[in-house]
């Protein structure tokens, strides 16, 4: 299955209709930025690609709450920071965001929201601000050490 | 329904690689290729042989032996003179295969009621079955040579006598009973016409249950290893629906192996048989079936489907969790090989074995494989055991439910994410 028969299914499979079905293919591969590669198979895709292919997945239908688990861990620098404007430019259009990952300044940079879990329990939530003056942390890494050091 | 037809679409297309087309099409090429080199020889075969005959008698008995193998196809080489092995020598130049030696005094020896003997050489050049074919003509002939002498005989010491009264004075008139019906015919007919109707159902069977379960374990396994499994469980679609979809995808798949399969297997059977397969019984033959019930009605047909379809459905019930399991398209050999067996056992029992004669304990867990009712269930019918046929699709429904929600509670959960087999390797 190729890039664009990935997307085209999905969109199949939330719209009915074939306008709505054309626009959310549309909006997919301008976040993946893929180009001519959607025509390839999905096996050949790297990494970075996979993950493109899948956030636009996750966000082409413009839910109200998208969920994403980890959506940069294990890519490039390039690659993670064009996954991270896509999800900031999708928040400034409205969309709300649940994002989990280790990754402490991915949170800062992402969130307007915080909650720091540590196995299972929420220890905390703020803003990244209220965070670091309460626990008179630079970042959010330092918060989070604290809290569950 | 739309997603559920938009899922099957995606599913078959998924399915229809040119990696799983490619070996369809070479294997209904072969069977043609193999079929028409096989039908082209056997029509060789069926030329005239090229026998050598050394005639040291040259009587009138012996000439009439020479003619008789002459109308039973034979090319006739007359030697009335020479030693054997030059005739053998010179026979295999000749590409001919049997030399046969009437010995001298052959008629008179016969005239005194003396037992003669015929030696015949053959040459062999292969061990294959076309290969053997003009010893068996030669064997033919000789008994029809046996045949002619023993009546001239029997006329030279009993003139007006029906040599054959003589020969076979008690005939046997051979009836078979199946159920309650009754024909004059031989049990030999019966079980090979039952046997050349029933032996592409297993096969096809078969092939279309463990096709479809490796289609739908690796689809699965794949779209795990890719990750896209995922994303697809996140759609607004029920798991059930999803599960069905790719079901049905992997059925009709296994279906269109299945028909690609037959295709050839029934070309080949034509070629090499000349015909002889798939109901072309002469017109009394499936006259004398018919009257023992021996010939599925179209009601008969559907049950056999229904049998079949259910049996299939319980093979991609268990490949479903078969899939759910595999962290990989590589485990999915190694998983699969309990339901290979499961299908290989009944397969093989039904072929050779009565299961009814079994002792209770192997016949019920033999029974307990969902595989072995549609193996049953074209015997059943032939046999008007309608209630066992039931049974067995009745009990192939309830399989089917039971791994189907299964499978089902499995892909509502998360374990089908989680849930994994991996191969253990060796480190060095």
């Amino acid at each position: 299955m190729t890039g664009e028969d990935y997307l085209s299914f999905m969109a199949k499979i939330f719209f009915s209709d074939k306008k709505y079905q054309e626009e959310c293919i549309e909006t997919a591969r301008g976040i993946t930025g893929l180009n001519e590669r959607l025509k390839s198979k999905i096996g050949t895709y790297s990494k970075g690609m996979m993950r493109k292919l899948l956030l636009a997945r996750a966000i082409m239908t413009r839910p109200k709450l998208a969920i994403l688990d980890e959506p940069t861990s294990g890519l490039d620098v390039i690659n993670a920071l064009e996954i991270r404007n896509t999800i900031r430019e999708f928040a400034k259009k409205g969309m709300s965001v649940l994002l989990s990952s280790h990754n402490m300044l991915e949170i800062e940079y992402l969130s307007d929201r915080v909650g720091i879990i540590h196995e299972g329990i929420i220890y905390d939530a703020g803003t990244p601000n209220e965070l670091k003056k309460k626990y008179e942390s630079a970042n959010l890494e330092e918060v989070f050490a604290k809290v569950a050091g | 329904m739309r997603k559920f037809l938009v899922l099957v679409k995606k599913e078959t297309k998924e399915l229809l690689t040119p990696q799983v087309l490619m070996p369809l099409i070479i294997m209904v090429l072969l069977f043609v290729f193999i079929g028409k080199v096989i039908g082209t020889e056997a029509k060789k075969a069926e030329a005239k042989q090229n026998i050598s005959v050394i005639d040291f008698d040259s009587t009138a008995i012996s000439n009439s032996v020479i003619e008789m193998l002459s109308k039973s196809g034979f090319k006739v080489s007359l030697y009335e003179k020479g030693d054997v092995d030059s005739v053998i020598d010179e026979t295999k130049e000749k590409d001919g295969t049997i030399v046969m030696v009437i010995p001298k005094g052959f008629e008179s020896g016969l005239g005194v009621s003396e037992s003669q003997d015929i030696e015949t050489y053959a040459i062999l050049k292969n061990f294959s079955f076309l290969g053997s074919r003009d010893i068996e003509a030669a064997k033919v002939a000789l008994a029809a040579i046996n045949d002619f002498v023993s009546n001239q005989l029997i006329l030279a010491k009993a003139p007006g006598v029906d040599p054959q009264e003589l020969k076979v004075p008690i005939k046997v008139k051979e009836h078979v009973i199946v159920g309650d019906k009754m024909a004059e015919t031989s049990p030999e007919q019966v079980m090979g016409f039952v046997t050349s109707q029933t032996t592409f159902i297993p096969i096809a069977l078969f092939l279309v249950i463990i096709i479809a379960a490796q289609m739908i374990a690796t689809a699965i396994a794949t779209e795990k290893e890719n990750k896209t499994l995922e994303t697809l469980l996140s759609t607004p679609v029920s798991r059930n629906v999803l599960v069905t979809a790719k079901m049905v995808a992997a059925g009709l798949i296994a279906l269109l192996a299945a028909i690609f399969y037959m295709f050839g297997f029934r070309y080949y059977m034509n070629e090499i048989t000349g015909g002889a397969m798939g109901g072309s019984a002469s017109a009394l033959v499936s006259e004398v079936m018919k009257d023992l019930g021996l010939v599925l009605t179209p009601a008969g047909y559907t049950i056999l489907g229904l049998s079949l379809f259910f049996g299939i459905l319980c093979a991609l019930a268990i490949a479903v969790i078969i899939g759910a399991f595999a962290e990989d398209v590589k485990s999915i050999q190694v998983l699969i090989t309990p339901l290979m067996i499961m299908i290989m056992v009944p397969y093989f029992l039904t072929m050779f074995l009565d299961i009814g004669s079994l002792s209770p304990l192997v016949r019920y867990v033999v029974f307990a494989i969902p595989f072995t009712h549609p193996f049953l269930a074209a015997p059943n019918l032939f046999l008007g055991n309608y209630a066992a046929v039931f049974y067995g699709i009745l009990y192939e429904v309830v399989f089917f439910s039971i791994f189907v929600y299964i499978a089902g509670r499995i892909f509502s959960s998360d374990r089908i994410l989680t849930m994994k087999f991996k191969l253990k390797t060796r480190k060095a």
